[in-house]
């Protein structure tokens, strides 16, 4: 049976550069197919989707709130060809009752072990209109490696450089954190996979670069522990979220191959600063990541804060303004308060002001959205700091001999695109 | 003042996950007070105002509390963090009643704690 996925197309941040990086959702579901599925996947981000080419059911899959109105859309057209669309994924849960109106069937929670009963309810003519197994989770050492074989590969490609695989070593959240909905999708407990399994899958990954996408690694010591201990001898360099902050567990990481962190710095403390220090002392790069509009800030906080982002010398930084997502206690507050003026999901992109500000209007707390993009980056570019990350990887693969090349076939290829690369003729 | 319950009241969330909040009700001259609290992190499912309208329905149910009747109101805790946004906070909930009895359009008004019973 033909099944196609999809994944649809969303407005990227203008302010940030773009890097595709292949999807991990869609990829994670197809390993828990039945074996007489043969899935294939489009990303419509990079490829135009074909309305025409064979497909017995459609799977529609969706991790943002940015990209429903295009799934909705795309669903619609198939549809209205007589074809049988279910979605599943992050936003499909979030957004589960206006998306029924647009799907032959949803699919709420987690896949592996569920999708027998779905594809022989297809078979049958029996389909539901809601496959509601949230909180029902599957044992986590089921989780199996994850269809990468499905990724057309030479489109998460820029200029021959690979983009990083994306992989999960856990599932859940013990945190419930203001504008986060992973502990209504994953629930609030943290499940870690065992570490052989996830050795077993980062194995089979032919990527040295991995981004490991769980909320927090920082849950569980001993299992955080064991894991870098396991993760060493593979010798991947990864991105992740942030890790314990423990001398032995940084030292650990970033033995087991920690390239840089994701860490949220919400104000201008000392701990924020000694914190981005401590990673730094072990070799860890830090990328901030800035959330713009919380109540307690005003407009000369946020300047403030931008100033200290400097000061602390973060590798990267990137701004969001808050966005109240279904399903967070920011929606709930907002809602409550009668703050949110725009609900047009297309917006909900964490660049747009969708809701009131405490303490300036939304005009002005998108003004400082720019600014901050703008300040950061003005000495040196976004991509000058990338490019020294990327060295420092560089480095430290070929100490390690396990740097690969970019590749030369692809050197004037970006994410599938042609690129004209401006090389001056000097002799 | 008349407490008819004061402890952990399990409910049913989104899509029917079990979920859990504080919740005290007490009645005063025929009109029955409800406050449900937000538990946060011992709250495994929906948070309450995730699904309001179905919890005051719940709450309405169980405690056989008649039509017009109820003061609904949903409290945020006191959690003892410096954030703001999770300052205590009490919001008065008016609904809706539709003709099948369900409660429908929440409409939220910040109250004081001192607001709670008047």
């Amino acid at each position: 049976m033909d099944f196609r996925i999809i994944y649809p197309k969303w407005r990227k941040l203008e302010e940030q550069n773009t890097f595709n990086l292949p999807p991990h959702g869609p990829v994670v579901m197809a390993a828990a197919l039945p074996e007489y599925v043969v899935p294939r996947f489009t990303d419509e981000n990079l490829e135009e989707v074909n309305f025409d080419e064979q497909a017995d059911f459609i799977g529609i899959s969706m991790m943002l709130t940015t990209q429903v109105k295009r799934g909705w859309e795309i669903a619609d057209r198939f549809r209205a060809m007589g074809k049988k669309v279910i979605f599943g994924g992050i936003s499909t849960m979030l957004h589960a009752e206006e998306t029924m109106e647009h799907a032959d069937a949803i699919f709420l929670g987690e896949a592996e072990g569920k999708m027998d009963e779905v594809f022989n309810d297809y078979k049958n003519g029996v389909l539901k209109k809601v496959y509601n197994y949230m909180y029902d989770f599957p044992d986590i050492a089921s989780i199996g490696p994850a269809r990468r074989d499905l990724l057309n590969r030479d489109l998460y490609n820029h200029k021959g450089v690979q983009m990083v695989d994306l992989f999960h070593a856990s599932r859940g959240c013990r945190f419930a954190c203001y504008p986060c909905a992973v502990s209504y999708l994953g629930g609030r407990k943290f499940r870690p996979r065992p570490v052989s399994k996830v050795v077993e899958e980062l194995e089979t990954i032919e990527n040295n670069r991995i981004f490991i996408v769980d909320n927090s690694l920082a849950q569980n010591y001993e299992w955080e522990e064991e894991l870098f201990k396991a993760m060493a001898p593979l010798k991947k360099k990864w991105i992740s979220h942030p890790i314990e902050d423990d001398p032995k567990l940084l030292d650990l990481a970033q033995k087991a191959g920690a390239w840089y962190v994701y860490q949220a710095v919400f104000d201008t403390s000392d701990y924020i600063k000694e914190r981005i220090k401590r990673y730094h002392d072990y070799g860890i790069g830090v990328e901030g990541t800035i959330l713009l509009g919380l109540d307690d800030q005003s407009e000369d906080d946020i300047k403030r804060l931008i100033d200290f982002l400097l000061e602390i010398n973060l590798d990267l930084a990137e701004f969001t303004v808050l966005t109240p997502f279904p399903h967070t206690k920011a929606y709930n507050d907002l809602y409550r308060q009668g703050r949110i003026f725009d609900t047009d999901w297309n917006n909900y992109n964490a660049g747009n002001v969708v809701y009131t500000p405490k303490q300036m209007s939304p005009d002005k707390l998108h003004e400082l959205y720019l600014y901050a993009w703008n300040s950061f980056y003005k000495e040196e570019s976004q991509e000058q700091k990338m490019f020294k990350l990327f060295t420092q990887v560089m480095l430290r693969e070929m100490e390690d001999k396990t740097y690969v090349p970019r590749r030369r076939d692809l050197v004037n290829k970006s994410f599938g695109k042609d690129v004209v690369r401006n090389v001056q003729q000097v002799f | 003042m008349r407490e008819i319950f004061n402890g952990n009241f399990d409910f049913k969330g989104d899509w029917g996950i079990p979920s859990v909040c504080g919740l005290r009700v007490s009645e005063k001259n025929g009109i029955y007070y409800a406050i449900a609290t937000e538990l946060y992190k011992n709250n495994p499912g929906s948070t309450i105002t995730d699904v309001t309208c179905s919890l005051a329905q719940q709450v309405r149910n169980k405690f056989s509390i008649p039509s017009g009747k109820m003061v609904y109101i949903e409290h945020n805790p006191e959690t003892k963090t410096k954030l703001s946004f999770y300052a205590e906070e009490y919001f008065r909930v008016d609904f809706s009643e539709e003709p099948n009895g369900n409660l429908s359009n929440p409409v939220y008004t910040k109250i004081t704690e001192e607001e709670l019973f008047v």
